[in-house]
C-alpha cells in the first residue's frame, strides 16, 4: 500500500495524507453520514440495538454471497453465476429436506455448489476462456435446472421443511439471530485467509498479474479454482439458508444477490484498501446497502428510490475513491520529480 | 496463415491436422448455425425450414440484434455496458409515456436522445473519471431499472398510443417487417464504420492497446465515449422498437435482453476474428440464439430446458474456441 514519502515535501505530505484519509474511508465516512441522517430522522426507531441487529441479520445472507464473489475477485476472475447457485442452492435444500436427514442434505447441497464452481473454474482455468461468459452460461444452465425442479410442484417448494432447520433462519443466541453469527464466522476465516495467510497473498497476486505469478511459482490455476470453489460454495450455503429464514424456495428467490453482490464488493474495493477486494471492505459495502434498505424502509421510502441512492452512492463512492487516488498519485510524481523519493510504488489501480 | 504453417510444420502430421481443424474452428458457429438448421428441418420439415418461419424468427431477433450491435462497439472497446437492457426498457417507457402528448416524431428523437445522454454519462465516468465501465454501468443499470419502476409504478403504459407507431413494430415492406429492416439497416451501418473507416480502425486500436494508441495520438477518451453514446442509442432505439412491438411500455419488458446480447457478442468472438469481438460475428451470434430459440419453441421443449441448451451451448462455444486457441497455436495470434 502506499505510504507516504519521507523526504520532507510537507505540502504533499499533509495533502497525501487527507487524500488517503478521505480516499480511503470515504466509504465508511458515508456509512456514518447515513446513520447520522437516519438517526435524526427516526431518533426512537433507527438507533436501537434491536435495530442494528436487525440490520445485521438482514444482510448476513448478502454478506455471506460477497464474501464469496470477493475471493474470486482477488483472483481476478467474475463469478456471475452466484445467483443463479443461490437460488439452485434453496431449490434443492427445500425439495431434499423432507426425503433426507437435514445435515446430511444440506451437506449434499453444498457439495453439488461446490462441485459447480469447480466446473466453472476448471472450463475457465483449463481452457483459458473468460470467466464473464463461462459463468453466464452456467449460470442460464443453473436457472433452467431451478426451474425444472421446481416446475413439478407449482414453482414454490415449501413442505416438509423440519422446524429444527427453520430455527437456523430464525433462533438467537445471546439475543443474537444466527444468521449474523454465521456470517460472522464466514467473514472472519475468509479475511484471515485472504488477509493473513500466503494462500491470501498469493491470490491477490495472481489476480494482479497471473504470468508474473505464474512465473514466481504461484500455483495460479490452483488459487483460481480455490476462488470459483469458495465463491460457489458459499453461494450455495447463502441459497440453504435462505430457505431456513423464508422456510420456502422458488426459481427466482437467489437472482438478486448477483448484481447486490457485485454492487456490495465494488463499494467494499473503494474503501480502505482502494483498488483491492478485500473482506472488510466487502463488510462495509455490505453495511452501507443495509443501512440504506433499514433506514429507507423506516422512512416509507419506496424500493425503487432505493435502487436509485444504491446505483448513485456505488458511483459517488468509486468515484471520490479514485479521484483521490489520482491526487495522490500526482502528488508523489510531483514529488519524484522534485527530488529523490521511494514513491514508486504506487499502483494504477481504481 | 503463413505464420501458422510456419509454427506448426515441425510438429507430427496429427497435431497438423488437428491444428488445421483448429484453424477451421473460426466457422464453428456457423457450421453448428447450419446444423442446427439442418436437425430443426428434418424434426418439423413443414414447420422449421418455411419461408414465413424464417422472417418470424428474423423479426424475433430484431430488437436483440439491434441491442448487441451497440454492445458490440463498447466490447470492442474493452468496456463493459450492462446497462444496455435497462436503458432499452427505460426508453420502451418513455417512449409509451411520451407519445400521447408529444407525437411519433418528437417522441422518438428525445427518447434516443436520451440514450445519448446516459451513453454520455457512462462514458464519462469510465473514460473521464476513470472508473471500471463494469461498476460505472452496474450502478447506471440499477439506477434505471429504479428509475422505470418509480415512473411507472410497476404497471405497464399503454393508453393513448398512436397506431402509426404500433405500425412500426407490427407492420411489412414486400413481406419483411420493418424491424428487420432497421435492423439490417444498423448492421450494415456499423458494419461500414468498423471495417471501413477510420473511426473503425481507431476502435480497434484503443481496443487492442490503449497506451499505444494514446501514444500515436488517437483520442482515446473519445473513442470510448463514442462507443458509450452508439450503446446508449441502439439500446434506446430497442426500446422505441420494443414498446412499439408489445404497444405499450412496460416496466421489465428489456431485462431478458441483457444476456442474449452479452451472449451473441460473446458467441461472435468466436466466429470469424478468434477472440476478438465483431459485428459480422455478433449478427451470425445473435442468428444462431434466435434459430436455437424458435426451433426448441417448435419442438415444443419446455422453457426451462430451453434455458439449459442454451446456457450448454454457450459454454460449449467458449470452450470450443479456447481449445481452438489453444490447437492452433499460440504463436499464430
Amino acid at each position: 500500500m502506499p505510504r507516504a514519502g519521507r523526504t520532507g515535501y510537507l505540502r504533499g505530505r499533509r495533502l497525501e495524507s487527507v487524500g488517503l484519509a478521505v480516499g480511503r474511508f470515504g466509504t465508511v465516512l458515508g456509512l456514518l453520514l447515513l446513520v447520522v441522517v437516519f438517526t435524526a430522522l427516526k431518533p426512537s426507531v433507527f438507533p436501537t440495538v434491536r435495530n442494528l441487529l436487525n440490520i445485521l441479520n438482514q444482510i448476513s445472507l448478502l454478506g455471506i454471497c460477497a464474501a464469496g464473489l470477493t475471493l474470486c475477485l482477488a483472483v481476478g476472475e467474475f463469478d456471475l453465476s452466484i445467483g443463479a447457485v443461490a437460488t439452485l442452492g434453496a431449490v434443492l435444500t427445500a425439495g431434499w429436506m423432507p426425503h433426507m436427514h437435514p445435515v446430511l442434505s444440506v451437506v449434499a447441497v453444498l457439495g453439488v455448489c461446490l462441485t459447480i464452481g469447480l466446473i466453472n473454474g476448471l472450463i475457465i482455468t483449463t481452457l483459458r476462456v473468460s470467466s464473464f461468459m463461462t459463468t453466464l452460461g452456467m449460470m442460464t444452465v443453473l436457472m433452467g435446472f431451478s426451474y425444472w425442479y421446481t416446475s413439478g410442484s407449482g414453482s414454490i417448494l415449501y413442505s416438509g421443511i423440519p422446524k429444527a432447520f427453520l430455527q437456523i433462519g430464525r433462533g438467537t443466541f445471546l439475543r443474537i439471530p444466527y444468521l449474523i453469527l454465521i456470517m460472522a464466522g464466514v467473514l472472519t476465516v475468509l479475511h484471515v485467509l485472504l488477509k493473513h495467510s500466503s494462500t491470501g497473498r498469493r491470490m491477490y497476486s495472481v489476480g494482479g498479474s497471473p504470468d508474473a505469478a505464474r512465473f514466481a511459482g504461484i500455483p495460479v490455476r490452483r488459487l483460481k479454482l480455490l476462488g470459483f470453489t469458495l465463491s460457489g460454495t458459499l453461494a450455495g450455503l447463502t441459497g440453504v439458508l435462505l430457505v431456513a429464514r423464508l422456510g420456502l424456495a422458488e426459481p427466482t428467490i437467489g437472482d438478486r444477490f448477483l448484481f447486490d453482490a457485485f454492487t456490495v464488493v465494488f463499494l467494499g474495493a473503494a474503501s480502505i484498501y482502494v483498488g483491492q477486494f478485500h473482506i472488510l471492505g466487502t463488510l462495509i459495502g455490505a453495511l452501507i446497502m443495509g443501512t440504506i434498505f433499514n433506514g429507507f424502509t423506516l422512512l416509507d421510502v419506496p424500493y425503487h428510490l432505493q435502487l436509485v441512492v444504491q446505483g448513485a452512492i456505488l458511483i459517488v463512492a468509486v468515484t471520490s475513491a479514485g479521484l483521490w487516488q489520482g491526487l495522490l498519485q500526482s502528488v508523489r510524481v510531483r514529488a519524484v520529480r522534485q527530488g529523490p523519493s521511494e514513491a514508486r510504488s504506487s499502483q494504477n489501480g481504481q | 496463415m503463413a505464420n501458422r504453417t510456419l509454427g506448426t510444420a515441425a510438429l507430427p502430421r496429427w497435431r497438423q491436422t488437428l491444428a488445421t481443424l483448429g484453424g477451421l474452428r473460426k466457422y464453428g458457429i456457423i457450421v453448428s448455425l447450419v446444423l442446427l438448421f439442418a436437425v430443426f428441418s428434418l424434426l418439423r420439415p413443414g414447420i422449421f425450414p418455411t419461408l414465413g418461419n424464417l422472417m418470424s424468427i428474423l423479426k424475433q431477433i430484431s430488437l436483440l440484434g439491434i441491442l448487441s450491435a451497440g454492445l458490440t462497439v463498447c466490447l470492442v472497446l474493452g468496456d463493459f455496458d450492462l446497462s444496455v437492457a435497462a436503458v432499452a426498457t427505460w426508453s420502451g417507457v418513455m417512449v409509451a409515456a411520451l407519445l400521447p402528448q408529444m407525437g411519433t416524431w418528437a417522441a422518438i428523437p428525445l427518447v434516443v436522445a436520451m440514450g445519448v445522454g446516459i451513453g454520455l454519462v457512462n462514458g464519462f465516468f469510465s473514460a473521464v473519471v476513470g472508473i471500471s465501465p463494469f461498476i460505472v454501468t452496474l450502478a447506471t443499470q440499477t439506477m434505471l431499472r429504479g428509475l422505470t419502476l418509480w415512473y411507472t409504478g410497476g404497471y405497464s403504459l399503454y393508453s393513448g398510443i398512436p397506431r402509426a407507431f404500433i405500425r412500426i413494430g407490427r407492420g411489412t415492406f414486400l413481406g419483411i417487417p420493418y424491424l428487420v429492416y432497421v435492423m439490417l439497416f444498423v448492421y450494415m451501418l456499423i458494419f461500414i464504420a468498423a471495417n471501413h473507416t477510420a473511426f473503425g480502425k481507431r476502435l480497434y486500436a484503443v481496443g487492442g492497446n490503449p497506451i499505444a494508441s494514446r501514444y500515436s495520438g488517437i483520442r482515446v477518451i473519445r473513442v470510448h465515449l463514442i462507443g458509450f453514446v452508439i450503446s446508449g442509442v441502439l439500446a434506446a432505439l430497442t426500446g422505441v422498437l420494443l414498446a412499439a412491438r408489445l404497444s405499450s411500455g412496460q416496466p421489465r419488458a428489456g431485462e431478458g435482453l441483457l444476456l442474449g446480447a452479452f451472449a451473441a457478442c460473446f458467441l461472435g468472438a468466436t466466429t470469424f476474428r478468434l477472440g476478438r469481438f465483431n459485428i459480422l460475428g455478433t449478427f451470425v451470434g445473435v442468428l444462431f440464439i434466435g434459430t436455437l430459440n424458435n426451433g426448441l419453441v417448435i419442438l415444443g421443449v419446455p422453457f426451462y430446458l430451453q434455458y439449459v441448451i442454451q446456457g450448454s451451448i454457450l459454454i460449449l462455444a467458449v470452450a470450443a474456441s479456447g481449445l481452438a486457441r489453444s490447437l492452433a497455436g499460440k504463436k499464430a495470434h
